[in-house]
C-alpha cells in the first residue's frame, strides 16, 4: 500500500494502462513537456516519448477531433481538455462524432476515447472556468460520463474507462488533486456505471458526486453526534447512473438528499430526485430534497463562489429539516 | 359559498366506508341526482347521488377510508371556485398571523371554505407522507385523521407507527379489562418475513367478513348441533320439480327446498327466530332467510325475504337472481339487510358437517352437507337411502339445547315428508 494524492493516481493509472497496451496515447495542451496544466501527466513523456504522448496547439476541436479519428482508427486515445468550460468548443466532435459513432456504424467502428476534463466549481476563477457540467454531458447519450472523488476511485475508474470501447468524459475536479489515500500496489479496476456507498446510515440517503462527497461524510460526521446517521452514496459515474443503488439505499431510510456541484434546473440532483420518485415513491416519508449552487453564472472570488456551494453546513441543515 | 359533500349514513351498522371511485373530477358540473362517488362498505358497493347542483372540488383520494359525515369534497358555485378552492387543510386552522388585526380580520380573510364546510385535519387532503400512506393502508388506519407531526403537519412514518403502538397498547389494555376467565392477547406470531411474501392491506370485503366473523364469535356463545336427515322424498320432489322446469321456469335445487323448510319451522317456532339487542330479546316478525353465497374472492349472505310466505319455485326464482347477482357484484344494500336466520350449503364444495358462524345479530344458522347414499336401517333392515347431514349453529344465550333440538327436528320432519309443507303451502 502506497499513499498516493488524485492527482497521481491519475498518473499512475495512465502510466499503467500505456505500459500495458500500446495503443493508448495522450493528446493535449502541454501533457508533454509541462508534465499537464494541472501536473497530471508528470513523466509520462520520458516513459512513452512524443510518439504517445503530444502536445497540440490551443485548439480543443482539434484536439477531441484527433482522438476521434485515432479512436476511430484503432488507437485508444486519451485526450485532455484543460476545463470542463472549454467542452463548448468542441462539443461538436464529442457529441455529435464520439457519442453517435458506434450507434451510426453499427459497432462497426469502436469509440475507446476518454476525454479527461477537470471542473474548478467553486474555485473563484471565474465564470469560464467554473461551471459543471456533468448533467449537461449525461445528457447526451452515447457517451459515459465519469465523475471520481477519491484518488483510489479515480485511479480504477481511469483504467476502466481506457479499456472501455464508448466515449468517456472523465471530470476531475481540481481542488481534489490534493487529496491523498492509501491505494494498493496491485492492480484494480472499478467498473463504470456502479456507485459506492461511502458511508453506510439509516436516517437519510445523501447522494452526492465529486467535490460533494468530502462535505457529505464531514456532515455525517457532525450529524453523528446528534443521533442522525445519514448514508452517503458516491454514484461515481453520472451516465450511467446506478439509480438501483441509490434506490436500494432510500427504501431503507425512506428520505433523500442530492448534492450537487452542478445547477438544480435540469440537473443531476433533478435526475435522481425523478428517479427515486418513480420507483420508490411509496418508501419516501418526505419529498426528496436538492442542494445546489443557485441558477447563475460563477461568480469570480473564491468567497463569492464557495458561498454559493452547497457546504458542509448546508447539507447538515438540509438532513435536519427531512428528519424533523 | 360552497356545499359539503359527506358520507352519508346509509345502513343502521354503518360506520365508515371506503371511497372507491369518484364519478367526477375536480371542476366538473354535478347536476343534483347524478352519482357523484361510490362508497364500498360491509361487502357492498354503493354510488351516492349529489343532493345538489355546483362545481366539485375533491378534497380526498380513492381507497381512503372515511367515518359517516367525513366530508370528503365540497360543490361550488362556478367552476373557478371549485378549482381555486383550497382543500380544507390548506385552507384551514393555521393560526392567526401574529400583529394582524383581531379576529375579526382574521375571520374576514378566512376560508376559501363556508363555515359549513369540512372540519379541517379531519377529512381533507391532508399532508401524508407515500411511505405514512402505505403503512396505514397496510394497517387499516385512516391516516388523514391522525395529527401529523412533520413540517407544516405532515403525517409521517413516525406518526402511523405512533397510532399502530397506541391502538395495540389500546386492545391490550381491553385485553386485560376484561373479568376472569381472562384472555390472554393473541400474541402477534413471530414469522420471519421472506422475500417471496405478498402483503396486501386487509380492506374491503375481507375487511368486512374478518370483523364479522370475529365480532360473532367473541359476542355470542355458540354451540353447533347436527342431524342426520334422509333427503329420499325431498329427492323425489326436485326430481318432479326439475322435470317441471320449462313450466315453473327455474330449476329447483336442494337449496331451495331446505330454504323452504327453514322457513316454515322459522315460522313455526318465533324463539328461533329471534336476536338478543343490547338489553332486549327482539322476536322478529318477518321470516327473512340469508342465503351464504360464495364469491371467488370472499362470502356475502343476500336475503330471502318472507320465505315462509313463498312457494318453492318462487323461492328458487329470487334465490337464483340473488345469486347472481352477488357473482356479479350488483346487489343493493336493501339485499343483505333484514335477515333473520342464514342458509349455509356446504354440500356444495363437498363438505359433510361443519360448524357454521352465526351471523350476528341472528341467532341461528343451519349448514347443509352433500347428500350421499349411505347404508340405513328401517324395519330391521339395513338399506341405502339418501342421507344428507344437517349443522345448526345456535346462540346458547337465547336459545336452549332443547329449542335447537326441536327446531332440527322440525326441519328435519319437513325434509322426510315434504308434501306437508306443500298441505300448509298458501
Amino acid at each position: 500500500m502506497a499513499t498516493k494524492t488524485y492527482c497521481w493516481a491519475i498518473i499512475d493509472a495512465m502510466r499503467e494502462e500505456m505500459e500495458r497496451d500500446e495503443s493508448v496515447l495522450l493528446i493535449g495542451e502541454d501533457v508533454a513537456a509541462a508534465g499537464g496544466s494541472f501536473g497530471a501527466t508528470r513523466g509520462l513523456l520520458d516513459r512513452f516519448g512524443p510518439m504517445r504522448v503530444r502536445d497540440t496547439p490551443i485548439s480543443e476541436e482539434i484536439i477531441v477531433g484527433l482522438g476521434v479519428g485515432a479512436a476511430m482508427t484503432g488507437r485508444r486515445p486519451i485526450v485532455e481538455i484543460m476545463f470542463i468550460d472549454f467542452l463548448g468548443l468542441c462539443l461538436d466532435q464529442i457529441a455529435n462524432q464520439a457519442a453517435k459513432t458506434h450507434y451510426i456504424y453499427n459497432g462497426l467502428f469502436k469509440m475507446p476515447l476518454v476525454i479527461r476534463t477537470s471542473s474548478a466549481a467553486e474555485m473563484g476563477i471565474g465564470p469560464h472556468h467554473s461551471q459543471s457540467w456533468e448533467a449537461l454531458v449525461g445528457h447526451i447519450p452515447g457517451l459515459k460520463v465519469v465523475m471520481p472523488s477519491t484518488p483510489r476511485d479515480a485511479k480504477g475508474l481511469l483504467k476502466a474507462a481506457i479499456r472501455d470501447d464508448n466515449p468517456v468524459v472523465f471530470i476531475e475536479h481540481i481542488a481534489l488533486h490534493r487529496v491523498k489515500e492509501e491505494i494498493e500496489d496491485e492492480e484494480f479496476l472499478i467498473p463504470l456505471g456502479k456507485a459506492d456507498v461511502k458511508r453506510v446510515g439509516r436516517h437519510v440517503t445523501v447522494v452526492a458526486t465529486g467535490l460533494m462527497v468530502a462535505r457529505a461524510l464531514a456532515a455525517a460526521e457532525t450529524l453523528a453526534r446528534e443521533g442522525i446517521e445519514i448514508e452517503v452514496v458516491d454514484p461515481r459515474t453520472i451516465s450511467p447512473l446506478d439509480i438501483d443503488t441509490i434506490v436500494e439505499s432510500v427504501r431503507k431510510t425512506n428520505r433523500a438528499l442530492v448534492v450537487t456541484s452542478s445547477l438544480k434546473q435540469f440537473g443531476l440532483g433533478s435526475e435522481v430526485a425523478a428517479e427515486i420518485q418513480e420507483r420508490a415513491f411509496f418508501d419516501l416519508d418526505q419529498p426528496v430534497k436538492r442542494l445546489s449552487p443557485p441558477f447563475t453564472p460563477a461568480p469570480f472570488g473564491r468567497q463569492f463562489d464557495e458561498y454559493l456551494n452547497p457546504s458542509a453546513d448546508s447539507i447538515v441543515s438540509a438532513v435536519r429539516e427531512l428528519v424533523a | 359559498m360552497s356545499h359539503p359533500v359527506a358520507i352519508p349514513k346509509l345502513g343502521l351498522t354503518m360506520t365508515d366506508c371506503r371511497l372507491v371511485e369518484w364519478a367526477k373530477k375536480d371542476g366538473d358540473k354535478v347536476e343534483r341526482g347524478e352519482n357523484l362517488y361510490a362508497i364500498e362498505t360491509d361487502k357492498i358497493t354503493s354510488d351516492v347521488e349529489s343532493d345538489t347542483s355546483g362545481y366539485l372540488r375533491r378534497f380526498v383520494e380513492i381507497d381512503t377510508m372515511h367515518e359517516v359525515g367525513a366530508v370528503i369534497g365540497a360543490l361550488f358555485a362556478t367552476r373557478e371556485e371549485a378549482l381555486s378552492a383550497g382543500t380544507p387543510d390548506a385552507a384551514g386552522p393555521s393560526a392567526p398571523a401574529i400583529g394582524e388585526a383581531g379576529p375579526a380580520a382574521v375571520a374576514a380573510t378566512a376560508p376559501v371554505v363556508s363555515p359549513a364546510g369540512p372540519t379541517p385535519g379531519q377529512s381533507g387532503r391532508a399532508r401524508v407522507s407515500p411511505l405514512a400512506r402505505r403503512i396505514a393502508g397496510q394497517a387499516n388506519i385512516d391516516p388523514a385523521a391522525l395529527k401529523g407531526t412533520g413540517a407544516h403537519g405532515a403525517v409521517l412514518r413516525r406518526d402511523v407507527e405512533a397510532e399502530i403502538e397506541r391502538r395495540a397498547a389500546a386492545a391490550r389494555g381491553a385485553v386485560a379489562a376484561v373479568p376472569a376467565p381472562a384472555v390472554p392477547a393473541a400474541p402477534e406470531p413471530a414469522v420471519p418475513a421472506g422475500a417471496g411474501d405478498l402483503r396486501r392491506p386487509l380492506a374491503g370485503m375481507r375487511r368486512a367478513i374478518a370483523q364479522k366473523m370475529m365480532h360473532s364469535l367473541q359476542s355470542t356463545a355458540q354451540m353447533t348441533g347436527f342431524a342426520r336427515v334422509d333427503m329420499g322424498e325431498a329427492v323425489r320432489l326436485r326430481k318432479a320439480c326439475v322435470a317441471a322446469e320449462a313450466d315453473l321456469g327455474v330449476r329447483v335445487t336442494y337449496t331451495d327446498i331446505v330454504l323452504k323448510a327453514c322457513a316454515d319451522a322459522l315460522a313455526a317456532m318465533p324463539e328461533i327466530n329471534a336476536s338478543i339487542v343490547g338489553e332486549e330479546i327482539v322476536t322478529w316478525s318477518d321470516v327473512n332467510v340469508g342465503l351464504a353465497v360464495a364469491l371467488d374472492d370472499g362470502l356475502i349472505v343476500p336475503v330471502v325475504r318472507n320465505a315462509d310466505r313463498k312457494s318453492i319455485a318462487g323461492i328458487a326464482h329470487e334465490r337464483a337472481d340473488l345469486v347472481a347477482r352477488a357473482r356479479a357484484g350488483s346487489l343493493a344494500r336493501a339485499d343483505v339487510e333484514g335477515g333473520t336466520f342464514s342458509l349455509s350449503n356446504f354440500g356444495t364444495y363437498g363438505g359433510d358437517f361443519e360448524t357454521p358462524i352465526l351471523n350476528a345479530p341472528q341467532s341461528a344458522i343451519l349448514g347443509i352437507g352433500a347428500i350421499a347414499d349411505e347404508p340405513a336401517v328401517r324395519d330391521g333392515q339395513i338399506v341405502i337411502r339418501p342421507m344428507m347431514m344437517m349443522s345448526l349453529t345456535f346462540d346458547h344465550r337465547l336459545i336452549d339445547g332443547a329449542a335447537a333440538g326441536r327446531f332440527r327436528a322440525r326441519v328435519r320432519a319437513a325434509l322426510e315428508n315434504p308434501y306437508s309443507m306443500m298441505a300448509r303451502m298458501r
